[in-house]
C-alpha cells in the first residue's frame, strides 16, 4: 500500500527541515514543504495529501488556522496543528475546524509519530462512518415507500422524500407537520389510540390501512407497517412506512361493483333457468291433472272416474309441494351476512332439484360432517350450491349418475365438494371455467346443455367476498369434483370504501 | 286412409302419467295406444312397426329430441310426428323441428279436443 503523504506548512526552515527527515525517516513521505498560509492551500488543492502538519503562525496573510480551514472547506484532508502558542482566543479558533490533533514544539519524535497515527487512524474510521451514513441515507431517502419517524406527541421528526410527495409537502414543510394534520378527522382516533399503545409497549397491530389527508385537502389511502421508534431501550417515537393504495382500493371497488353487476345477471339468468324448470314442471301437472278430469267426464265406466280422481288429486299434493319447497327457498334469501348451517342450506337447493335430477337418473348422495355453522350471505350461497348443483346435472344430463355432496371441516374451514361421474372437463378447459362469460355448454335444443357462461365466474366472486375460495378437479369422461372452502369465525374484514 | 280405429299411435314422454292419460283419452275413442318413456324406446318401437301418429316430448333425458326426431324420420317418412313439451319454445326452435319434419306442435296444458283434431275424424 502507497504510504500516505504529508504537507508540511512550517515557517521556520530549520524546524520545517527537521520535520521532513523525522518523518521521512519513520517512513512517510512528503508532498511538499510550504512556509505561507496560501501556499499551503495551493499545495493541498494541487496536490491532495493525506494529511497536512500545520503551524498556526505562518508567513503571508493568512495564519495556519484560517490555512486549515479553506482547505477543510475544499476536502477532506485531516489537520494536525503545530504550536507553541497555547493562547486561549487562539485554541478556540483552532478548534473550530476540527483538527485531528496538535502537536507543541519542541517537536518529539514519539509525539509526533502517535499523533500523526492517531489522525489517520481516526479519519480512516470517519471515512467509513461516513460511508455508511450515505448509504443507509441514499437507501432511506430515496426509498420507493413513504416513510416517517415522529416523537411521542405525534410530531413528525423525519420524512423521507417519498412519504413528503404522498402528502404533497416538501421535506422541510413535513417536519412541521403531526399525526393530527396527516390523518383524516374520521380516522384519527383509531390512529391516536395504536400510536399511543405502540409508545406505550402495549401490542398493536402493526400493518393498518388509514386515510391520509394532502396538503390540497384531497383523500387518500395510505396502508402503513408502524413500528417503535428507539433509543437504547427507551421508545421515543414511532417508525412509519407507509404505501399509498388508493389506486389499488379504487380498482377493488370497480371490481366489486362489476361483479355484483355480474352476479345479478347471473341470478337473473338463474331464476330464468330455476322459473322455466318448475313452469315446465307445472305444466306437466296441469296436463295431468286436466287430462284425468276430461276423461273422468267423458267415461262411463265408474271405477276410470275413481282412479282418474285419485290422480287429480295426488298431482294436486305435487303442486303444493313444489310451490312450498319453492319458498323455503327464497325466504332463506338476505343481503346480510348471518350464521348459516352448510347442509341446511345445501338441502333447501336440493328440496327443488332432486325431485327432477331422478327423472335423469341422478342419484345424489349427502355426506354431511357436523361442521361449525358460518356467517355467511345465505341467498348468496344458495346461488353458489344452486350452480354447482346444476352445473353437475347438466354434466350428467345425457347418461345419469351419481351426485356426490360432501360438507366436512374444522374450526378453521369447511370444505363442501359436489362430486360429479358425469362427461368432465377438458384439461385445457379447466383453466379457463372460471372466467365470465367462458362456458363450455351451448344452446338448448342444439343437444347441449344451456349456459350462460356466468355460472361459476358468479360463484366464485361470491365465494371469493366470502374469503374464501373454489377448487376444481376433473377428469374428461369420468366426472368433476367442485369443492367449496369456506373460512370459520375469521374476525369479520374491515370494509373500506371511498368516502368523499 | 284406412279405418282410423287402426292408426297406430305412439306416445312419448319421460312423465308416466301424460302417457297414460294419452292412452285413456285414446282409448275413448278406440284407439290402441302404445307409448316409451325414452326417445330410445321410442325409436325401437319404430322400428318394430310404422306409426301412423308419434307425439313426442320435446324435454327428455337421453338422447336429445331433435336426435330422435332425425331417426323416427330416417325409419318412416309417412308417420306424422306431433312434438308436445311444457316448455315454452321459441318461434325459431320450431321452425326447426318443423324442418326437420315435426308436422304439430301441442303446449302443454292441452285438451283432448286439441288432440283429436289433429287425428283423422271417426267414422
Amino acid at each position: 500500500m502507497m504510504k500516505q503523504r504529508i504537507l508540511i506548512a512550517e515557517d521556520e526552515r530549520i524546524t520545517a527541515e527537521s520535520i521532513k527527515r523525522t518523518l521521512e525517516y519513520l517512513g512517510y513521505p512528503v508532498s511538499s514543504v510550504v512556509s505561507s498560509g496560501e501556499a499551503a492551500v495551493e499545495e493541498a488543492k494541487k496536490n491532495k495529501p493525506d494529511l497536512v502538519l500545520m503551524d498556526i503562525k505562518l508567513k503571508g496573510k493568512i495564519d495556519g488556522i484560517e490555512a486549515a480551514r479553506q482547505i477543510r472547506s475544499l476536502a477532506d484532508i485531516p489537520i494536525i496543528y503545530i504550536t507553541a502558542l497555547t493562547n486561549k482566543a487562539t485554541m478556540e479558533r483552532a478548534k473550530k475546524t476540527a483538527p485531528y490533533g496538535y502537536i507543541h514544539k519542541p517537536i518529539e519524535e514519539k509525539e509526533l509519530l502517535s499523533t500523526i497515527e492517531m489522525a489517520f487512524l481516526r479519519h480512516k474510521l470517519e471515512s467509513q462512518l461516513k460511508e455508511n451514513e450515505q448509504r443507509y441515507r441514499e437507501l432511506v431517502e430515496k426509498a420507493g415507500v413513504g416513510i416517517l419517524i415522529d416523537d411521542i406527541e405525534g410530531t413528525i421528526l423525519y420524512s423521507n422524500e417519498k412519504a413528503a410527495e404522498l402528502y404533497g409537502y416538501s421535506v422541510e414543510e413535513m417536519k412541521k407537520q403531526s399525526i393530527k394534520s396527516l390523518v383524516h378527522p374520521d380516522d384519527i382516533k383509531m390512529v391516536l389510540k395504536f400510536h399511543k399503545d405502540r409508545v406505550q409497549g402495549r401490542s398493536v397491530s402493526s400493518s393498518y390501512v388509514l386515510r391520509g389527508i394532502r396538503k390540497d385537502g384531497s383523500v387518500r389511502y395510505l396502508e402503513l407497517d408502524a413500528g417503535c421508534y428507539k433509543k437504547g431501550d427507551e421508545v421515543i417515537g414511532t417508525r412509519l412506512y407507509i404505501k399509498d393504495i388508493t389506486e389499488s382500493i379504487k380498482a377493488e371497488e370497480e371490481k366489486e361493483k362489476l361483479q355484483s353487476r355480474l352476479a345479478h345477471s347471473e341470478k337473473m339468468a338463474g331464476i330464468g333457468t330455476l322459473a322455466g324448470g318448475i313452469a315446465h314442471e307445472f305444466n306437466n301437472i296441469l296436463q295431468i291433472m286436466g287430462g284425468h278430469v276430461e276423461f273422468a267426464q267423458r267415461t262411463k265406466k265408474p271405477e276410470d272416474i275413481d282412479e282418474a280422481l285419485n290422480v287429480v288429486t295426488s298431482h294436486a299434493d305435487k303442486a303444493a309441494k313444489i310451490i312450498k319447497d319453492l319458498l323455503t327457498f327464497s325466504s332463506a334469501e338476505s343481503s346480510d351476512k348471518k350464521r348459516a348451517n352448510i347442509a341446511e342450506l345445501i338441502d333447501s337447493v336440493l328440496l327443488l332439484t332432486e325431485e327432477h335430477f331422478k327423472k335423469y337418473n341422478i342419484e345424489v348422495v349427502r355426506r354431511f360432517q357436523k361442521v361449525p355453522q358460518v356467517e355467511v350471505n345465505r341467498g348468496e350461497l344458495q346461488q353458489v350450491f344452486l350452480n354447482m348443483i346444476t352445473n353437475a346435472r347438466d354434466a350428467m344430463f345425457s347418461q345419469g349418475g351419481k351426485l356426490t355432496i360432501e360438507v366436512k371441516g374444522d374450526g378453521n374451514r369447511i370444505e363442501t365438494s359436489f362430486t360429479d361421474t358425469g362427461i368432465g372437463i377438458k384439461k385445457e378447459k379447466l383453466g379457463r371455467i372460471l372466467e365470465p362469460f367462458y362456458t363450455t355448454k351451448g344452446s338448448f335444443g342444439k343437444g347441449d346443455i344451456p349456459g350462460t357462461g356466468l355460472g361459476l365466474s358468479v360463484s366464485y366472486g361470491i365465494v371469493k367476498r366470502h374469503k374464501g375460495t373454489i377448487e376444481v378437479k376433473s377428469q374428461k369422461g369420468k366426472g368433476t369434483t367442485f369443492t367449496v372452502i369456506l373460512p370459520v369465525n375469521k374476525k369479520k374484514p374491515k370494509k373500506t370504501t371511498l368516502k368523499k | 286412409m284406412e279405418n282410423p280405429k287402426n292408426l297406430k299411435i305412439l306416445i312419448v314422454d319421460d312423465e308416466e302419467k301424460i302417457c297414460e292419460m294419452f292412452v285413456k283419452w285414446l282409448s275413448l275413442r278406440g284407439y290402441k295406444v302404445q307409448f316409451a318413456l325414452d326417445g330410445k324406446k321410442a325409436i325401437r318401437l319404430a322400428k318394430q312397426e310404422t306409426f301412423d301418429f308419434i307425439f313426442l316430448d320435446i324435454v327428455m333425458p337421453g338422447i336429445p329430441t331433435h336426435e330422435t326426431l332425425e331417426e323416427i324420420r330416417e325409419i318412416s317418412s309417412s308417420t306424422k310426428v306431433v312434438i308436445i313439451t311444457g316448455k315454452l319454445i321459441d318461434s325459431g326452435l320450431l321452425n326447426e323441428l318443423k324442418l326437420q319434419g315435426a308436422s304439430d306442435f301441442l303446449q302443454k296444458p292441452f285438451k283432448l279436443d286439441d288432440v283429436m283434431k289433429l287425428l283423422p275424424d271417426q267414422d
